[in-house]
């Protein structure tokens, strides 16, 4: 099985599908849901940094929306409540994988394994808060 | 369409295209690693996650900056 999730992501990733990469990175975790390793949490960390914590920071650097006013691609702006909601996000995303990696350095399988699904719902919660930035449209996932 | 209009949208998708370029460059390091890790058996050393967490705290400070220039603001 685990063989099979391989083959079908190598197929992707050489297609490009960067998204699919990292549902597949979460369907090959999940078989191996006994034990997180460094790597898991490394590659969970890299695809946070790149397809949530990277486009969160150009999402900031944008200009403030004014009232009523929201992101569209003719005028790019940032809302200044969903920032701070995504960054709240972020401060326990970070917890957690902070978390996950005091586990893991510490042979704790079983709390590292429950830390990190806590720590890949988070992500989830961020990714959809992402999304709703408009900043993915500009090369996010 | 008249040449203003014309000249206007291309200005825009110059915008468009220096955002996603940017957006884009600061991803791929971090989607290329998660691809070496998952399918080149690369190991993060020590310094290397060291970088990563100098490069997140670095992002984080800029972004508290921002919220806190937001909080600031009377607009």
């Amino acid at each position: 099985m685990k063989r099979l999730l391989i083959v079908f992501a190598v197929a992707l990733a050489l297609g490009g599908c960067a998204k699919e990469m990292q549902n597949l990175s979460s369907a090959i975790s999940a078989a191996q849901n006994f034990k997180i390793t460094q790597g898991q949490l490394d590659i969970a960390r890299s695809n946070y940094d790149g397809f949530v914590l990277a486009p969160l920071r150009k999402y900031a650097q944008l200009p403030r929306c004014k009232t009523s006013q929201s992101f569209t691609l003719n005028n790019p702006c940032h809302d200044r409540k969903l920032l701070k909601q995504i960054r709240a996000v972020d401060i326990q995303v970070d917890k957690a994988f902070v978390d996950t990696q005091n586990r893991i350095i510490s042979s704790d399988d079983k709390g590292a394994v429950a830390a990190y699904n806590s720590l890949m719902n988070l992500i989830d919660i961020a990714k959809a808060l992402i999304n709703q930035t408009g900043v993915t449209l500009l090369g996010g996932n | 369409m008249d040449p203003v209009t014309i000249m206007a949208d291309i200005a825009l998708a110059v915008k468009l295209a220096k955002m996603a370029y940017d957006t884009g460059k600061d991803m791929y390091p971090y989607v290329k690693t998660a691809y070496e890790i998952m399918f080149k058996n690369k190991v993060l050393t020590a310094e290397e996650r060291d970088a990563m967490t100098k490069q997140e705290q670095l992002w984080r400070s800029e972004i508290d900056t921002i919220i806190a220039e937001d909080d600031a603001a009377t607009d």
